[in-house]
C-alpha cells in the first residue's frame, strides 16, 4: 500500500469530491473497471476520494452514468509540485545559480600538494609550480600536465621526474629528487673483523694480511692492514734507505669459522593450564581515553583464570568517534601438572636453545654443524641444553673512517 | 450461487488436503487491527458507506462495520480497507 501510495505521489493525483444520491455505486462501478480509488472520506452529501491523474478520464465517464457530479479540490504529486515551483522563477535562478557555482568552482584548482619531496622543500616546488601557472585559482582545462612537467624538471636540476595529477580540486606534483651515486671510497684504511671467529682463508685484494689461517681473531681486530710495503728481491729489510710503505684502501675476503650459541632450559614438571569453559564477562565503555562505564562484575570469582580483552570501536565513516567499548572475558581456568620423561624435557630444552642459536644467525648463511651440550643446572628438575651452530662466512668488514670530509 | 452438496463436498476437499477455505469455499477472509482497521478480502462491492456506517458485500450475505470517522484507506477489486475507530462488525447472512 505504501509502495502504491509513493508511485502514485510521484505519478501525480488527484483529490476529487463525489456528489451524488448513487456514490456506492459509482464506486463500486470504479472498483469493477479496476480503478484503484484510496482514502474514501464521507462527507456530508459527498465523497472526497483520492485517484491518479490517468483513471481520472474514466471516471469522469461513470459520473456520467450515475448521476454523480465529479469536483477536483485538489492537483497533488510530483508532477504538479514541479510545474508549481517552476512557477517560482527566484527559485529557479537560485537552483541554477546553484549548479553553475559548483560546476565552475569544482572545475578549478583549489588545492596544491605536494609529495614525495626530501631534500627539497615543499614550499619551494609550490612556488616553482606557481610560476610555471600551476597555482590555486587556475583551471583544471587549461593546466598541460606533461608540459609542465619537462618545464619545471628543466628549471630544477635537482629534480629526476616530476608528475602532475588532479584529484577532485586538488592538484598533486609527485616529485623524484635526484639521488647522487655514493663516491667510492678511496682513503686509507684497514679491513677489520665483524665477529669473533677461527680464520680458516684469507684474500688478500688490497693491502698487507695480519692474520692467517688458524688464527683466532675477535671483532674488531684489524684482518687486513691498509699499507702497502714495496718489496723488491734487492731491497735489505734492514736498510734504512728502503722505501717506506704507502697508505691504500684495503681490501679484501677473511672467512672464518663463526659459532651461534643458544641456551634453554625445561623443567621435568611442568603445569598445564585448561580452560574449564566457565567465564566472566565486563564491559567497559571508553570515550577519548578515559573509562566511562564499567558494567559486569568487578571481581572475578576464580581462583585461577586467563583474561582476554577485545576492544571495539565504531567504524570511522567520516570522521572518526572516540567511543570504544571493551569486553573482558575471564575465563577459569585449571592447573594440571604434567610429568615429562627425561627425553622429552631434553627434546623441548633443545627445541628452546634452537630458537635463541637461530635467531641471531644472519640471513643467507650456510650452516656447516650443529651440536648440542647438556649443561648441569644444579636444580633436579632443570634440565639446561646448549645448542651450536657453527657457520662458515666472511668476516671482513671495511673500517668506518669517520674522518670528517663526507662526500655527498 | 455454490448448492448444498457442492459446499459439504468442498468443504471435505479442504479439510482433506488443509487448503485455506477462504479459497475453496469461495469465502471472505477478514482481517481486524485492534479498533483501527478492517481489511477484507474477497468482498463483492460497497453497498453502503458513511462515517458511522459501512456495508460490504460478500459472497452470501453482508459484513457491516460500525463506528466513527470511517474511511476507506484502499480499495482495489477484491479487497478493502476501512480505517477509522470501528466499534462493531458483524455479519448478516
Amino acid at each position: 500500500m505504501f509502495i502504491l501510495k509513493l508511485r502514485y505521489f510521484f505519478t501525480g493525483y488527484l483529490v476529487i469530491s463525489v456528489q451524488g444520491t448513487a456514490t456506492e455505486k459509482f464506486i463500486n462501478l470504479a472498483m469493477r473497471q479496476g480503478i484503484p480509488l484510496w482514502d474514501l472520506a464521507r462527507g456530508s452529501e459527498k465523497a472526497v476520494l483520492k485517484v491518479d491523474m490517468d483513471s481520472f478520464f474514466e471516471l469522469r465517464h461513470l459520473a456520467k452514468k450515475t448521476g454523480c457530479r465529479l469536483k477536483i479540490l485538489q492537483k497533488a504529486g510530483l508532477p504538479f509540485l514541479i510545474s508549481r515551483s517552476l512557477r517560482r522563477r527566484g527559485l529557479i535562478i537560485g537552483i541554477s545559480l546553484f549548479i553553475v557555482s559548483l560546476y565552475l568552482l569544482s572545475s578549478l584548482i583549489l588545492f596544491v600538494s605536494v609529495e614525495g619531496t626530501d631534500k627539497l622543500d615543499e614550499k619551494y616546488i609550490r612556488s616553482l609550480a606557481g610560476e610555471l601557472g600551476a597555482r590555486p585559482g587556475v583551471w583544471k582545462a587549461s593546466l598541460d600536465k606533461e608540459d609542465l612537467a619537462n618545464e619545471m624538471i628543466l628549471l630544477e636540476p635537482k629534480l629526476t621526474w616530476v608528475g602532475f595529477h588532479v584529484r577532485g580540486t586538488r592538484l598533486i606534483i609527485e616529485v623524484v629528487e635526484k639521488i647522487k651515486p655514493p663516491v667510492e671510497n678511496d682513503m686509507p684504511g684497514n679491513v677489520v673483523a665483524a665477529k669473533d671467529g677461527l680464520v680458516v682463508d684469507v684474500l688478500i685484494v688490497m693491502g698487507e694480511a695480519r692474520v692467517q689461517a688458524g688464527d683466532t681473531v675477535s671483532r674488531g681486530q684489524i684482518l687486513i692492514e691498509g699499507l702497502l710495503v714495496p718489496q723488491s728481491p734487492f731491497t735489505d729489510p734492514e736498510d734504512k734507505d728502503a722505501p717506506s710503505p704507502v697508505p691504500v684502501h684495503a681490501r679484501g675476503e677473511v672467512l672464518a669459522r663463526v659459532w651461534y650459541e643458544g641456551y634453554g632450559e625445561a623443567n621435568t614438571v611442568s603445569v598445564k593450564r585448561n580452560r574449564t569453559g566457565k567465564r566472566s564477562i565486563a564491559w567497559s565503555v571508553i570515550v577519548d581515553g578515559q573509562s566511562v562505564l564499567r558494567v559486569g562484575r568487578s571481581e572475578i570469582p576464580y581462583a585461577n583464570y586467563e583474561l582476554a580483552s577485545i576492544k571495539r570501536s565504531l567504524p570511522e565513516r567520516i570522521f572518526r568517534i572516540p567511543v570504544e567499548i571493551i569486553t573482558e572475558y575471564a575465563y577459569e581456568i585449571e592447573l594440571e601438572q604434567i610429568q615429562l620423561t627425561r627425553e622429552q624435557t631434553l627434546d623441548q630444552a633443545a627445541e628452546r636453545a634452537r630458537i635463541l642459536a637461530e635467531f641471531q644467525l644472519p640471513v643467507g648463511v650456510a650452516v656447516e654443524s650443529v651440536s648440542l651440550n647438556e649443561v648441569e643446572t644444579g636444580t633436579g628438575n632443570l634440565v639446561g641444553v646448549q645448542y651450536i651452530i657453527e657457520t662458515l662466512e666472511n668476516i671482513a668488514e671495511e673500517e668506518d673512517i669517520t674522518g670528517g670530509d663526507e662526500t655527498s | 450461487m455454490v448448492g448444498k452438496g457442492d459446499k459439504k463436498w468442498r468443504q471435505n476437499l479442504a479439510d482433506l488436503f488443509e487448503l485455506p477455505r477462504e479459497i475453496v469455499l469461495n469465502l471472505p477472509r477478514l482481517t481486524v487491527i485492534g479498533n483501527l482497521q478492517c481489511y477484507l478480502e474477497n468482498h463483492r462491492g460497497v453497498i453502503q458507506y458513511t462515517t458511522e456506517k459501512v456495508r460490504l458485500a460478500v459472497n452470501g450475505g453482508e459484513i457491516i462495520i460500525h463506528g466513527e470517522n470511517l474511511v476507506i484507506r484502499y480499495m482495489a477489486n477484491d479487497e478493502i480497507a476501512v480505517d477509522g475507530n470501528i466499534s462493531k462488525v458483524h455479519y448478516e447472512f
